[in-house]
């Protein structure tokens, strides 16, 4: 885990205070802990997830340019998938 | 040795996620979301590997994303010539209770991901298979089974469709293969 060094302020109800306590209490972590970790979920998840993908000219180049890549490299990979499971992969 | 089961559709009712752990919180949350939530509200599709007890040991989530430019928010195309956008199949969430990692359940996920990409890949066109590695154990997985960076975002790998279907096939008679 990187280090924590950026700071970020953010203001809730008191109503919201008191069910981020409780919650984090019930778990056992501090209220900054889990704030953290259910902000860095939710945002994987809204990453993960989406259903557009928005990129500028440069990168919309490159993913095509990917697209048509010589394949040797990704089929040998893509082949370690029906190989016998344990035989030279830890997956 | 195989995995317990071949990955099925998630089922709320009969598959058991209380007890599943994979090291990173925001996927066992997202398990555990899809079983207190209405599948059909969800934009993700979810596959588990269970055990014959119904213990859910691996999971993935697969949603069909759009390709677009920023500055245009209209869909990149292959060439200027033909107007049909560019559809991804992300596999969004890929992961192994750690009781179970290293056992190839995370493989066979990925594999009956794969096939059924290639067989929705005959009805939807769908160019490439697109995977986010927010870190190295990820990494590690994805660039293993020849996923390669995307060109999209740092974390963003992928592998062209046609190079899956070559490979790793897709027909419904090759599954159990």
């Amino acid at each position: 885990m990187a280090a924590r060094s950026q700071r970020i302020e953010i203001r809730v109800s008191d109503e919201e205070r008191v069910l981020e306590e409780a919650a984090a209490g019930a778990q056992g972590d501090t209220l900054s802990e889990f704030i953290r970790r259910a902000a860095r979920a939710e945002a994987e998840r809204v990453l993960a997830e989406r259903t557009r993908i928005s990129v500028d000219e440069e990168r919309a180049e490159a993913f095509l340019a990917a697209l048509v890549r010589p394949a040797a490299d990704s089929e040998r990979g893509l082949r370690r998938l029906l190989e016998l499971p344990g035989e030279h992969s830890r997956w | 040795m195989n995995p317990p089961s071949e990955p099925v559709v998630f089922d709320p009712e009969s598959h058991a996620v209380d007890a599943f752990r994979c090291g990173r919180e925001g996927l066992d949350g997202r398990l555990r979301s899809y079983a207190g939530s209405g599948l059909s509200r969800d934009p993700a599709r979810t596959f588990v590997t269970a055990s014959s007890d119904g213990t859910v040991l691996g999971y993935y989530t697969v949603v069909v994303s759009e390709i677009a430019t920023a500055q245009a928010a209209a869909p990149i195309t292959a060439d200027a010539s033909q107007r049909e956008p560019i559809s991804v199949a992300m596999i969004a969430r890929l992961a192994v209770d750690e009781g179970h990692q290293g056992g190839g359940v995370g493989r066979g996920l990925l594999l009956d991901a794969l096939r059924r990409i290639v067989r929705a890949s005959e009805e939807v066109a769908v160019r490439a298979v697109i995977a986010p590695a927010a870190d190295r154990k990820a990494q590690g997985f994805y660039r293993h089974f020849g996923f390669e960076p995307s060109g999209l975002e740092p974390d963003l790998l992928m592998v062209p469709v046609r190079s899956v279907r070559r490979v790793v096939g897709g027909a419904a008679s090759d599954l159990r293969g």
